[in-house]
């Protein structure tokens, strides 16, 4: 339960358990970093999460409801695949699980894929997809066997207002200062819930530009994030949020002996859209920096913006350290009024870089 | 996708600083496994350039990466071997 006097505190996800997808919220299915569909016993999509719907490039809320061999993926009516997935609903005794493996065919290319079938109640039955390979799109293939696109699935939806980027997520175009009447409604309901509520929003929303992040990484390179050089890593992100128009992220490994690194955001759009403050203000970015490399360390980090341009700092700079040393983080702010160098001099017990 | 090159007008601008030659190329795992969490380590090796003083600097190319799968239990979601 949220609350403004009792934060919630990050955690990494536990091992995935293909068993226990039934009892997941959609906020986690959407955390995960591959497909997962979940069908009725017609056949009919009733769950579909943020992972597939990317890497099939469809939108969730036009899949809902439709019948997937039929309409979704017409590929996947064969007795390779619907076959498989009637026989294994028919038949308890083959268990709860089983695997297999396909290709999906899109418009846009083909994707070799392995399929977990995990039995749900009311003969209902997941799909897990672990995109194996991706390939071009298969020559031969008769008419309508490829998935459809979005704009097949809602051809009129432009009429409705509705726009999308060019991988068919939906996108909303907005001026930033939508931030400031967000802030400004903040300070009028829950004054002092402004940085709480904002840096829970940026773990949340970090966790799912992780999983657009390492399906890109997983779409362009074949790897996921963890395997890729640290400094591409970190140049991706930076593409990524400087495309998105936050501002340009860099990251400065230069205290990495002393256990921290320190994050720059020049020209934050949240800042600029703020308006001047007396203290930082750019915690969604907090938060978003933590799931992401709460993500790429496996570890529980803890991360402060130092200094704001809201304050009239030239740039925003972040300092991320290990959990455990929040507190030490949380004394080093403190005492260092805003300086980045000073932070980390503290944090390093006074010793090393710093006055 | 590579450093100064990448954005456009802004020539002076990099994305990453301060890695240590012996870091470069180096995985992410590899890199965030070995990091001095506690603060403990004097291995001056893990930093080598000042943030600012490092303005200008090319950029070098990524090492290769081997196929391995991801998700929480490192088997799914991704490439297998």
């Amino acid at each position: 339960m949220f609350s403004i006097n009792t934060p919630p505190e990050p955690e990494l996800p536990p091992p995935f358990d293909p068993l226990g997808v039934d009892q997941k919220s959609d906020a986690e299915l959407d955390a995960l970093p591959f497909g997962v569909i979940c069908l009725d016993a017609s056949g009919r999509v009733r769950r579909y999460n943020l992972a597939e719907a990317r890497l099939a490039r469809l939108d969730r809320a036009e899949v809902l409801g439709r019948h997937f061999f039929f309409e979704v993926a017409p590929c996947t009516n064969v007795p390779a695949f619907e076959g498989r997935v009637r026989g294994f609903l028919a038949t308890p005794e083959r268990g709860p699980l089983e695997t297999f493996p396909f290709v999906f065919d899109f418009q846009f290319g083909a994707q070799e894929v392995d399929i977990e079938l995990v039995r749900a109640g009311e003969g209902r039955v997941y799909l897990l997809v672990n995109r194996r390979r991706f390939l071009p799109p298969r020559a031969g293939l008769p008419p309508g066997f490829a998935a459809p696109l979005q704009r097949e699935l809602a051809p009129d939806e432009d009429a409705f207002g509705v726009r999308r980027d060019e991988l068919e997520g939906r996108v909303v175009e907005v001026r930033a200062n939508l931030f400031a009447s967000l802030r400004a409604t903040w300070s009028r309901i829950a004054p002092r819930g402004w940085h709480l509520f904002s840096r829970e929003w940026g773990l949340q929303w970090g966790r799912l530009a992780v999983v657009d992040l390492e399906v890109e990484a997983l779409e362009e390179l074949g790897v996921s994030l963890r395997e890729l050089p640290v400094r591409t890593v970190a140049e991706r992100f930076g593409v990524y949020m400087r495309r998105q128009g936050w501002g340009l992220f860099r990251v400065d490994f230069g205290a990495s002996s002393r256990g921290a690194f320190v994050v720059h955001v020049e020209r934050s759009a949240l800042a600029e859209s703020i308006g001047r403050s007396d203290g930082p203000r750019c915690y969604l970015f907090a938060g978003m920096l933590c799931a992401f490399f709460n993500h790429l360390a496996q570890k529980l980090l803890a991360v402060e913006e130092v200094c704001c341009r809201a304050q009239g700092a030239e740039r925003c700079s972040f300092v991320v350290v290990g959990r455990p040393r929040r507190a030490d983080l949380n004394e080093a702010l403190q005492r260092a009024g805003g300086d980045v160098e000073l932070v980390l001099h503290f944090l390093h017990g006074g010793r090393g870089v710093g006055p | 996708m590579s450093g100064p090159e990448a954005v456009s007008g802004v020539t002076w601008a990099r994305w990453v600083w301060g890695l240590a030659p012996a870091h470069e190329g180096q995985s992410v795992a590899d890199f965030f496994d070995a990091f001095p969490w506690d603060g403990a380590s004097d291995d001056e090796a893990l930093t080598s350039v000042d943030f600012f003083a490092a303005f200008g600097d090319e950029d070098e190319a990524p090492a290769p990466s081997t196929l391995r799968g991801y998700g929480a239990d490192g088997t799914r979601g991704g490439h297998l071997p």
